[in-house]
């Protein structure tokens, strides 16, 4: 929406749904493409009195594939996702808690690893969790010819040569999480790293989006809320 | 996580409402909450959404070698996941409850022989389709059988399976852009329809609340020719036959208007596939009549073995004494029928329409 991007970048669609799950404390599900993941967060909830920590809460994570039996991937996935989780929420504000992270893919077609650190972000702040800042993952392919792709498909995925999945967080524009595949230069790993960050601010600006959106309908919020204007450019804090 | 029980409280009202015979969400006795059916982007991919209750089902095919009992029959295997996203209840762990809905289910789909399991058979003896229908609970807000009763059905009518030629002893599985993927033979459509029990009131479609406090339930699955496939009583309540048979009327109705309901939104789906060029990905209609050719020249290829193996975009596997191949035409066809290909086939997968209304779209940047 901000329309900020070099014209070299192209992304699929992004769509967002919050609060759709009414039993869980904070939950999102987010559509790119046509890859779909939904997440769902149970916290601060009782934990169990073996894994319990007396200065922080503890996290913990599932991760179910859309169809099949669960692959040794999916322990990966649920590994990322935890660490992201233990970087971004202030895990000191609920000691002797547990914070429960159910990731459930829907339909799989590329960039999953981002779909699901995207949809995470919105479940945790829709969860209301106390979090440093928020965070937003771009996925990117190398092709052949080394032109850099992003947001691939699955199609595109298993042609390209390298890819790459980058998590920024927001208060200060660091990576807070990388996962590289495949065979690539250090130059041009550096390019997919920065040009990768023009994308995840275009995320930030889309939860801004869907967040506006859901809290238009809390009459609440309405009156702290700027006025739709129609061809208005929301800025994003800098 | 711990479940969260109903306060005593709210038991006592709940059972006290429902022997006036009133319910919480202002039902009557015999209604059925709404049902909303949505589609993904790939065949076999339906949710329900009933009431509040969400289910996810996925259909998916592999190639395996039959039963020996069976050798020229395909199978049907269902996998139903309580997800802990639905309620603190479930843990995502197999439970009684998860064997319930399973058994439920091949009962009322499998064993009434829904899906001509014939159909998927490659070589008799050799090579089947297995077909697997994974169900997740995503949301709990109450009668959970229905609703993956529902989403399996949907999803079973939506699915189309892969193409396959066989040729001697060798099998060609055709992936969907080569060549139109076929949907299932479906013989009839059994829905179960579950009618709890509290006292001497009837409770069509329980939700969750209601679920806490009935007596127990029946689960009656009938056609749309008015045939009983399936019934199935839980929660120890006995019941007269007199009920039985008024059980049976009620789940007789009721399936004629869910079953409507999925036909319509499975037309709705394949409108709105044919209107975004989806629902044939091979697309043949946007194709020169020089790429149609081409498509052919491939096809009578594949008669030939010897030619096969040094080609290229063609990629082999093998099982057991059975070759099984992969053909990419795309490389086997000029650069311009590459360019038409990729077109058709990427640009209509981002318009597809979306139902949901709670949506917030943020179309490309």
């Amino acid at each position: 929406m901000l329309g900020t991007l070099e014209n070299s970048i192209r992304v699929r669609p992004i769509s967002s749904e919050l609060s759709i799950l009414g039993n869980c404390d904070g939950s999102a599900r987010v559509k790119q493409g046509n890859s779909s993941v939904m997440v769902g967060i149970w916290g601060p909830v009782e934990v169990k009195q073996s894994k319990e920590d007396p200065e922080k809460c503890v996290i913990e994570t599932t991760v179910k594939g859309a169809t099949g039996q669960g692959s040794p991937l999916d322990k990966m996935y649920e590994e990322a996702v935890r660490q992201t989780c233990e970087q971004v929420v202030i895990t000191s504000a609920h000691p002797r808690t547990c914070i429960q992270v159910i990731v459930q893919v829907e339909s799989e077609d590329g960039a999953i690893l981002a779909v699901m650190k995207n949809a995470l972000c919105l479940a945790l702040m829709d969860a209301g969790l106390p979090m440093r800042s928020m965070f937003a993952g771009v996925s990117c392919a190398q092709q052949e010819n080394e032109e850099l792709m992003w947001d691939p498909t699955a199609e595109e995925e298993e042609e390209s040569t390298a890819q790459y999945t980058f998590v920024y967080e927001n208060s200060r524009n660091n990576v807070i999480y990388v996962h590289c595949t495949g065979e690539s230069t250090v130059e041009q790993y550096m390019l997919a790293l920065q040009k990768s960050r023009q994308v995840a601010t275009e995320v930030f600006g889309f939860y801004r989006e869907s967040f506006e959106k859901l809290l238009r309908k809390d009459v609440k919020f309405q009156m702290l809320l700027p006025p739709i204007i129609k061809g208005e450019i929301l800025e994003e804090p800098e | 996580m711990r479940e969260v029980p109903l306060s005593l409280n709210s038991q006592e009202f709940l059972s006290s409402v429902l022997k006036e015979g009133l319910r919480p969400d202002a039902r009557g006795g015999y209604d059925y909450r709404d049902i909303k059916i949505s589609f993904g982007p790939q065949w076999g991919h339906a949710e329900v959404l009933l009431g509040r209750t969400r289910v996810l089902a996925r259909v998916s095919t592999t190639v395996a070698q039959p039963a020996p009992s069976r050798p020229n029959e395909g199978s049907l295997f269902f996998n139903v996941h309580l997800s802990p996203l639905s309620s603190s209840k479930f843990s995502g762990a197999r439970s009684d409850f998860s064997t319930v809905v399973t058994r439920l289910l091949e009962r009322t789909i499998k064993e009434t022989r829904v899906i001509d399991t014939e159909c998927l058979c490659i070589v008799a003896g050799e090579k089947v389709l297995n077909l697997r229908v994974d169900i997740t609970l995503l949301d709990f807000a109450g009668n959970v059988i229905d609703a993956s009763c529902i989403a399996a059905m949907t999803a079973l009518s939506h699915f189309r399976r892969p193409d396959f030629i066989v040729n001697g002893e060798e099998i060609t599985l055709f992936s969907d852009k080569d060549r139109d993927p076929i949907p299932l033979s479906i013989l009839h459509v059994p829905i179960t329809c579950t009618i709890g029990f509290s006292g001497e009131k009837i409770l069509v479609d329980p939700n969750d609340e209601e679920e806490s406090v009935m007596d127990g339930y029946v689960s009656i699955a009938t056609n749309t020719h008015h045939e009983i496939c399936y019934i199935y009583l839980g929660g120890g309540v006995t019941l007269t036959p007199a009920l039985v048979s008024k059980c049976c009327e009620i789940s007789s109705l009721k399936t004629q208007e869910i079953s409507a309901q999925i036909t319509k939104s499975l037309d709705e789906d394949s409108a709105l596939r044919r209107k975004a060029g989806t629902d044939r990905p091979s697309a043949i209609s946007s194709l020169t009549l020089q790429e149609k050719l081409d498509r052919l020249y491939v096809e009578d290829r594949t008669n030939k073995r010897e030619n096969l193996q040094a080609e290229d975009g063609i990629e082999s596997a093998t099982f057991g004494s059975i070759t099984i191949r992969y053909i990419d035409e795309m490389d086997t066809m000029d650069e311009d029928g590459v360019v038409a290909l990729s077109e058709s086939a990427a640009e209509p997968a981002q318009t597809i329409p979306d139902t949901s209304q709670e949506e917030e779209s943020f179309p490309g940047f």
